[in-house]
């Protein structure tokens, strides 16, 4: 009798195709929610860009009303002493300046916000805004903040019970340089 | 040719095989070359169905906006238009907490 078990393999071919088409649809089902939060949110990173600036602009406001204060000669050395120590004053003050200073701080890449919290107006005067940092030159005057960092971990919102989470490590630095120059109308503060 | 001759390995002559035979492999490979077209078809259609529906169409879906955090951009953009107008108010030589007042920054 002829063998007639091969006329049958093209209908095989029909429920492997079924088969395989309900693997993908099914792993599709399964994995989609795990994809979506593999994502990471970016809003850390625009809330210190706005924080910077915020800081920033509460700096260069800090500064010209310690300017309005010191006494002496624009380039003497009383004069830098008696800014240096209301700016500080002031800034130490100030909850804008120390809450976007302190908060996740990094030096050299190494976090050191609880230590800077601790030693406090020595971490103004030795680290941030240290003596070094400031000087007089043809009659202008330069005042620097030290590079400093931050550093975050950026992660999925509401990762609690999902299988796969990558949080994603944010780091930056900055640090700026004031020139300072006084004219008739008073002093003039700009970034440079 | 003698039948005698031919081994249990050697395919029966062509003029051997009933007709019938032929037609009826004909029939089923090519009901099964339809049902395969058709499924597959069926598939591709599906599945772009499917993408048009969850809006997949640049390659990502998002079924759940709050849980990548889409929704705080929209409430940050909000909030980044009024750290302009801080901006701006400063430049005039507004005070920095006047002008955060003004604008309604942070709220």
């Amino acid at each position: 009798m002829e063998n007639k078990r091969g006329q049958f393999f093209a209908l095989y071919l029909v429920f492997i195709t079924l088969f395989m088409m309900g693997v993908v649809a099914g792993l599709y089902f399964v994995q989609y929610k795990n994809v979506q939060a593999a994502l990471v949110s970016p809003m850390e990173v625009l809330k210190a860009r706005d924080g910077l600036e915020l800081f920033e602009m509460r700096e260069t406001e800090l500064i010209k009303s310690s300017l309005d204060e010191a006494g002496g000669d624009f380039c003497s050395e009383g004069f830098a002493k008696d800014f240096e120590r209301t700016f500080i004053d002031r800034a130490l003050a100030d909850g804008l300046v120390r809450d976007f200073i302190f908060s996740n701080l990094t030096l050299n890449g190494r976090k050191v916000e609880e230590d800077a919290r601790l030693a406090d107006r020595e971490f103004f005067e030795n680290v941030l805004y240290r003596e070094g940092l400031t000087e007089c030159e043809n009659g202008q005057r330069f005042f620097s903040r030290a590079k400093v960092g931050k550093s975050y971990v950026l992660k999925a919102k509401g990762n609690g019970g999902l299988r796969i989470s990558f949080p994603v490590g944010f780091n930056f630095e900055f640090e700026r340089k004031y020139k300072i120059t006084k004219n008739s109308g008073g002093f003039e503060v700009k970034a440079v | 040719m003698n039948p005698e001759s031919s081994d249990i390995f050697s395919l029966p002559p062509i003029a051997t095989r009933k007709k019938g035979d032929e037609l009826g492999s004909f029939i089923v490979n090519f009901v099964a070359i339809v049902i395969l077209a058709g499924l597959l078809t069926g598939f591709v259609l599906v599945s772009s169905l499917v993408k048009k529906i969850t809006k997949a169409d640049a390659g990502l879906v998002v079924y759940s906006e709050n849980r990548i955090g889409i929704d705080d951009g929209i409430g940050y953009m909000s909030n980044y238009a009024k750290l302009i107008e801080v901006r701006s108010a400063v430049k005039k030589g507004a005070s920095l907490d006047e002008a955060i007042r003004e604008a309604g920054y942070g709220k």
